[in-house]
């Protein structure tokens, strides 16, 4: 599934985080969003859910603008990790549930086992799915993050900043995981030297005034 | 039999009385003295104004000017909800209106045609009384509930953009929200309920009986009048909550920052 970005302006209180900033991501491709702090890397990826509405400009996923009534249908095709993950209150593993008995993901099947798969190969113990989801580190909580994302099976991945809590260990193994994935067409924010091995291409945000 | 009456100089006795607190405040150097004067004093002018306008309205029993005096009342509240839970006036006033109206008449009608088989809805001595009683504890329960939802989406924001990003819609997303809004808004009914006649006798019940109603008659007054505020705040809450949502997120189900003051 491709994404096409033309002309996008967002501001933040009045100040322009970037500006006419356009670029395409081919289906499978792996892209980083690149830039300085405060060039807009995740209120782009937020754009591209619907999660900001941005001040101009056009996005396109799969050839169909975003717009406010297309947004509630675009978005069943992205998956979204945001830096620092909130995972809100409640045990961990009715957490992951969660989104399972939403009406747009009525034609995803739960399936506990393909949890247990994620939590081996992200190095989660099981035991952790029975807590309380203020009882994880940060680390635990973006790979929960991203074990949700994946569970969703979305076609588009926006990862921000996947690698900000995790050991060098889990690293290797979660890079090794996208690097090999061929699913989905990936977009991340990242300043690790090791995720931006995996990427076709790199787009990089300036504050007021991006280019390709 | 009617209440005893108090007469003048016994009313005068009465705010004898408030020597006690002005003195406790005074020594305790608390520094509200003059506040609790103006508030005794706001109290009274106000007291005395709408006892001088019932009595006419009363006399009068007008369909149509009790059902004014109605919705004054509910406007009234509507400004007050809106100020307290800190919300813009100009796009919510309408939406707790409407959830006022309909969360204070559902009660009260059923209240007068249904459990006091009165045939008219509309007289005076029921509508004034029973519907501020309702509507009083509405406007209570309404300013805890809708500051709770709004307050709790702002502060927990990131965790509800995560819910639309996973698929949630709307209604999904903002759903834990309504859900703590109304246990809280509620909660105080509940424990009033549940503790009524133990920790206290409530206002309704006293008035029938200082009225000179047989206290078994009371009771069954109280018993329906917290049954109809119950169900009041119920219905206010959820109404206020569902019709404010249609203007406080946009087409992309974000909430708009100028919703609040």
């Amino acid at each position: 599934m491709n994404i096409r970005v033309n002309n996008l302006t967002i501001h933040y209180r009045q100040t322009a985080l970037f500006q006419n900033v356009g670029f395409d991501v081919l289906s499978g491709q792996k892209v980083c969003i690149a830039g300085q702090s405060g060039s807009g890397k995740t209120s782009l990826l937020k754009a591209l859910m619907g999660l900001i509405v941005p001040d101009e400009g056009q996005i396109l996923i799969n050839q169909q603008l975003l717009t406010e009534k297309s947004v509630w249908q675009l978005r069943k095709h992205i998956a979204y990790v945001p830096q620092e993950p909130d995972l809100g209150e409640g045990l961990v593993i009715d957490r992951i549930r969660c989104p399972f008995d939403y009406y747009s993901n009525s034609d995803l099947t739960w399936n506990r086992e393909a949890v247990l798969d994620y939590c081996q190969r992200f190095r989660l113990n099981e035991e952790l799915l029975d807590k309380e989801t203020a009882e994880l580190s940060g680390g635990e909580k973006q790979r929960f993050a991203l074990i949700i994302a994946l569970l969703l099976e979305r076609p588009i991945l926006l990862l921000d900043e996947p690698f900000s809590a995790l050991d060098k260990e889990t690293k290797t193994i979660i890079k090794e995981q996208l690097r090999q994935d061929t699913s989905h067409t990936i977009l991340f924010v990242s300043h690790e030297d090791a995720l931006l091995e995996i990427a076709d291409k790199t787009i990089e945000l300036t504050a007021l005034g991006g280019k390709r | 039999m009617n209440a005893t009456e108090i007469p003048p100089f016994g009313l005068l006795a009465g705010y004898g009385l408030l020597i006690i607190p002005f003195a406790i405040l005074l020594w305790a150097k608390v520094g509200v003295a003059g506040k609790v004067a103006v508030s005794v004093i706001r109290m009274t002018v106000q007291l005395l104004f709408v006892g001088l306008y019932l009595q006419v309205v009363f006399k009068l029993n007008n369909p149509w000017l009790n059902t004014l005096w109605l919705l004054v009342m509910i406007t009234v509240a509507d400004i007050s909800i809106i100020r307290h839970a800190g919300l813009s006036f100009r796009r919510l006033a309408l939406p707790l209106f409407i959830a006022l109206l309909v969360g204070t008449a559902i009660p009260l009608f059923y209240f007068v045609g249904i459990i006091l088989f009165h045939s008219n809805l509309l007289e005076a001595r029921f509508v004034i009384p029973i519907g501020g009683m309702i509507l009083g504890n509405c406007l209570r329960a309404d300013i805890i509930g809708v500051r709770k939802f709004y307050s709790s989406i702002r502060q927990g924001n990131k965790v509800f953009l995560q819910q639309l990003a996973e698929g949630a819609t709307l209604s999904e997303a903002t759903h834990p929200y309504l859900r703590d809004a109304l246990h809280e808004a509620l909660a105080p009914t509940i424990a009033t309920m549940a503790t009524v006649g133990l920790v206290s006798l409530p206002g309704m019940m006293t008035g029938v009986i200082l009225g000179g109603s047989d206290p078994s008659l009371a009771v069954m007054y109280q018993i329906a009048i917290m049954i109809a505020i119950f169900t009041g705040t119920s219905i206010t809450i959820l109404l206020a909550i569902l019709l404010s949502r249609k203007v406080a997120f946009n087409s992309y189900g974000l909430l708009k920052n100028q919703i609040f003051q």
